[in-house]
């Protein structure tokens, strides 16, 4: 790269082998991402499935402190719950049926196109405000004050 | 001398793609359009690529950075820096070690790349929000990702191959 470039031979500089054929490694770097991808999969699908008739809770963190943790059941009566921090506020709408993000001072809007949130595991995250809103069910994993452990953990 | 002036110049040209890649990106798909919500196509590894194949690692991992500054400075937010940054950098490393693989080729590289980006910005995302629900975003985005590596690669073999005919040119 720098000085000794004055060798007569201008091909020699080192440059990656140019293997444009998909190869076999290839094959085991895709095998290697299906299979974890399709175990969390498999682990989200099945967690979800054991908690679907449990009471559903609504859980708004933000830096990883609980605001709000609630059971659906008692919004019979839909309400607006508003953050206002100094990373910016937020409006999230929770009825007994779904939580979404209504509106938020972030730029990307991220949160709020994630849309309706009805079932345990469903979550929305804000990274500007900082914020995670997740229904969770309700029973063991409402003491885990960390969320989706198990999940991880299978 | 010819050659390190020829290695700056694809260099400066690459970061110029990477930059106008990224705001081609947000042109195409404009916010919502895909279904996972923060998900992007990563059309700027295409200039990170050639810069790998065709300058050097160091140079790579220039762009890389380079290219997320400026799109800072030319009005992103410092989470989606930070986001562009790690996962860019985790991307940089996979690429480095598979690049010299035998067996390995661009697809390989720039899928294993566009995984680790992935994994990059959700150990971003755990350190910033705190909570390890983000984690379930993972494989989604790594799967996504990596189809999104595969296209890639594909787009990046006529650039690495015509900028190879351009330097043996000159050489003659």
């Amino acid at each position: 790269m720098r000085k000794k470039d004055g060798q007569s031979n201008t091909s020699v500089k080192k440059l990656p082998p140019r293997n444009f054929r998909f190869s076999s490694g290839d094959v085991f770097i895709i095998g290697a991402i299906v299979l974890v991808c399709a175990i969390l999969i498999g682990g989200i699908f099945f967690h979800r499935r054991a908690h679907q008739g449990d009471a559903r809770y609504v859980r708004i963190t933000q830096d990883g402190k609980v605001l709000l943790e609630m059971d659906l059941a008692e919004f019979s009566d839909p309400m607006e719950y508003r953050i206002d921090s100094e990373r910016g506020h937020m409006i999230i709408f929770i009825s007994s049926e779904k939580v979404y993000i209504k509106e938020s001072s972030c730029t990307d809007k991220i949160c709020v196109d994630q849309g309706d949130l009805t079932a345990p595991g469903d979550g929305a995250i804000c990274l500007p405000n900082r914020v995670v809103v997740q229904i969770v069910s309700g029973g063991s994993e409402k003491d885990d004050p960390s969320g989706k452990v198990d999940v991880i953990a299978r | 001398m010819r050659r390190t002036a020829y290695d700056i110049t694809k260099t400066a040209m690459m970061l110029a793609l990477a930059l106008v890649l990224s705001i081609l990106e947000a042109w195409l798909l404009p916010r919502g359009i895909l279904p996972i919500p923060g998900f992007k196509l990563g059309l700027a590894n295409i200039a990170i690529l050639v810069t790998l194949y065709s300058v050097g690692k160091k140079e790579a991992l220039l762009v890389a950075v380079l290219r997320s500054l400026v799109v800072l400075a030319l009005g992103g937010n410092i989470i989606g820096f930070i986001f562009s940054l790690t996962g860019g950098v985790f991307a940089w490393g996979t690429m480095c070690v598979l690049v010299e693989r035998k067996h390995v080729s661009i697809f390989g590289v720039s899928i294993a790349g566009a995984a680790s980006h992935g994994i990059g910005q959700i150990l971003a995302a755990l350190w910033v929000t705190r909570t390890v629900y983000v984690i379930t975003y993972l494989p989604y985005l790594v799967l996504a990702g990596s189809i999104a590596g595969g296209f890639i690669a594909f787009l990046t073999i006529p650039i690495v191959k015509a900028l190879d005919h351009i330097g043996n040119e000159m050489i003659q």
